[in-house]
């Protein structure tokens, strides 16, 4: 077996790496060498902190410590989407909050509780990590799904507005535009499925091969995991637009555009 | 008698612009109402209030003798049918257009029946074959003799219009009038530049110009 663990020497010539596109930025005169040294700053620091903590969080492994870790997580995730979405905070944080603990929560359970058979459901290496993993991919699913939803219904508001005069509820005639968000939150979760395996191994089966496991169990991982991950994404697209559409309508059921961030607030 | 459909000095102001102003006009049952004044004037946006898309900031919209509120409209959009100036097809074969609607609630009673909906279209210059056809390769006129065959499937008692020739050519626009002065079970309000088209329906209410802020009541004139 090989030995996991890296030296910070060996770890530093992995940033060697990032002279490719440090390279094509200069070239091409790409006006991302700020952002991309924030990022890289940014990733490195939050990660060793988060090492740091989590080594504390492992070795007390408390189940409210663990629960309240993954909390944290949900909330950062949660302000992160509706910031990506460009909508107006206020409106969101809640119902998406909401979204999220079910969407993360009941995936998380089945994989502990039935998948892995752990004894312990908030036990802190099974809790944590693959709780980042639903979230994480939960994140870009509702980034994508959120945005598609509300910029559609107000790019086409006249498609709307047409159904409610022909006399349908406002779940009714936000049903074509829902159908379309969760199709383009669901699609590239669908295709990484498709394809996973074939074009490349996951981190998850990647780390338990790593780890020193028989290929065959990381396999076996790796299909639980994809499955929790498009079960949470899938429950949290559904919830959030029905969550959040309650908030985004008046009685007469018109959108109110001061929800998005680009139109004058009251 | 009491009217269907009342216009209380009606007034609707937005970014510091006035879109309609203190328009008062009572539509009684079975009327053909033309209502025609200059771009601007606010003729648009009286049929969007009656459908709840806007709210007046002063005065009141009644029908059937009840105020229209942000909860009472869901049963005005009920009984109303409403065709706007550039009709929002959705993609795909007209046939699924028209019959989307039977699909909500409130129009579960009704049946969309394929042989009228083509009698329709037929009646107004469209090509029976026209049902299989994809809304996208739909000229302008087309798009709107179709939305008026899709209110006129859903059979309300009301119809509001806006600009419903403004696509056609003189002949189809007054053919299409004829066909509503023809219904007599139908309340039509109908808003239009072309008001020759529709100078055999009951009224013509003209809207004062935007400019104007002295004249408030809408002239009104009976045939």
């Amino acid at each position: 077996m090989i030995d996991l663990d890296i030296s910070p020497w060996s770890l530093a010539s992995a940033y060697l790496l990032l002279v490719f596109p440090l390279g094509l930025m200069l070239w091409w005169r790409l006006p991302l060498i700020g952002k991309m040294t924030t990022a890289v700053l940014r990733m490195t620091v939050q990660l060793l902190l988060v090492g740091l903590y989590l080594e504390v969080v492992f070795a007390i492994n408390d189940p409210l410590l663990n629960l309240a870790w993954l909390a944290v997580m949900i909330g950062v995730a949660d302000v992160s989407i509706v910031r990506g979405t460009r909508l107006r905070l206020g409106r969101f944080v809640l119902p998406l909050f909401i979204a999220l603990v079910v969407g993360t929560v009941i995936p998380l359970m089945v994989f502990i509780g039935l998948v892995a058979q752990a004894d312990n459901l908030l036990d802190a290496p099974l809790l944590i990590p693959i709780g980042g993993m639903v979230l994480g991919n939960c994140m870009r699913a509702n980034i994508v799904g959120v945005r598609a939803f509300y910029e559609s219904l107000r790019q086409r508001q006249g498609h709307y507005l047409q159904a409610l005069g022909q006399g349908a509820t406002r779940a009714e005639a936000t049903r074509p535009f829902m159908r379309e968000a969760a199709e383009a939150a669901l699609a590239p979760t669908i295709a990484t499925i498709a394809t996973i395996g074939l074009v490349f191994l996951p981190g998850m089966m990647t780390g338990v091969i790593l780890g020193g496991e028989d290929p065959f169990v990381a396999v076996k991982y790796q299909i639980a995991i994809m499955l929790a991950i498009f079960s949470g994404t899938a429950i949290t697209i559904c919830l959030v637009i029905v969550l959040t559409a309650g908030r985004c309508f008046d009685a007469a059921g018109m959108l109110d555009l001061s929800i998005y961030k680009d139109t004058p607030h009251d | 008698m009491t009217p269907l459909l009342r216009f209380e000095d009606v007034t609707v102001e937005a970014d510091g612009r006035s879109l309609l102003s203190g328009l008062t006009l009572d539509v009684r049952e079975g009327e053909k109402v033309a209502l025609v004044g200059e771009s601007g004037s606010g003729k648009s946006t009286a049929l969007r209030c009656v459908m709840g898309f806007v709210r007046p900031t002063r005065g009141r919209v009644f029908f059937r003798r009840e105020e229209v509120t942000p909860r009472s409209v869901w049963a005005v959009r009920r009984e109303v049918g409403y065709v706007p100036q550039e009709p929002p097809l959705r993609s795909g074969p007209v046939v699924d257009v028209l019959r989307e609607p039977f699909g909500y609630r409130a129009n579960r009673s009704l049946q969309f029946d394929r042989a009228r909906a083509v009698e329709l279209m037929v009646g107004f210059g469209l090509e029976a074959g026209m049902l299989e056809r994809v809304t996208e390769d739909l000229s302008g006129g087309e798009k709107q003799r179709v939305a008026v065959v899709g209110a006129l499937l859903l059979e309300r008692s009301v119809v509001l219009l806006d600009e419903p020739t403004s696509a056609l050519d003189p002949e189809r626009a007054a053919s299409l009038a004829d066909y509503f002065r023809g219904r007599d079970d139908l309340t039509v309000l109908a808003v239009t530049h072309q008001a020759e088209a529709f100078a055999d329906w009951d009224r013509t209410v003209r809207l004062p110009s935007p400019m104007s802020t002295t004249r408030k009541e809408a002239v009104s004139s009976s045939r």
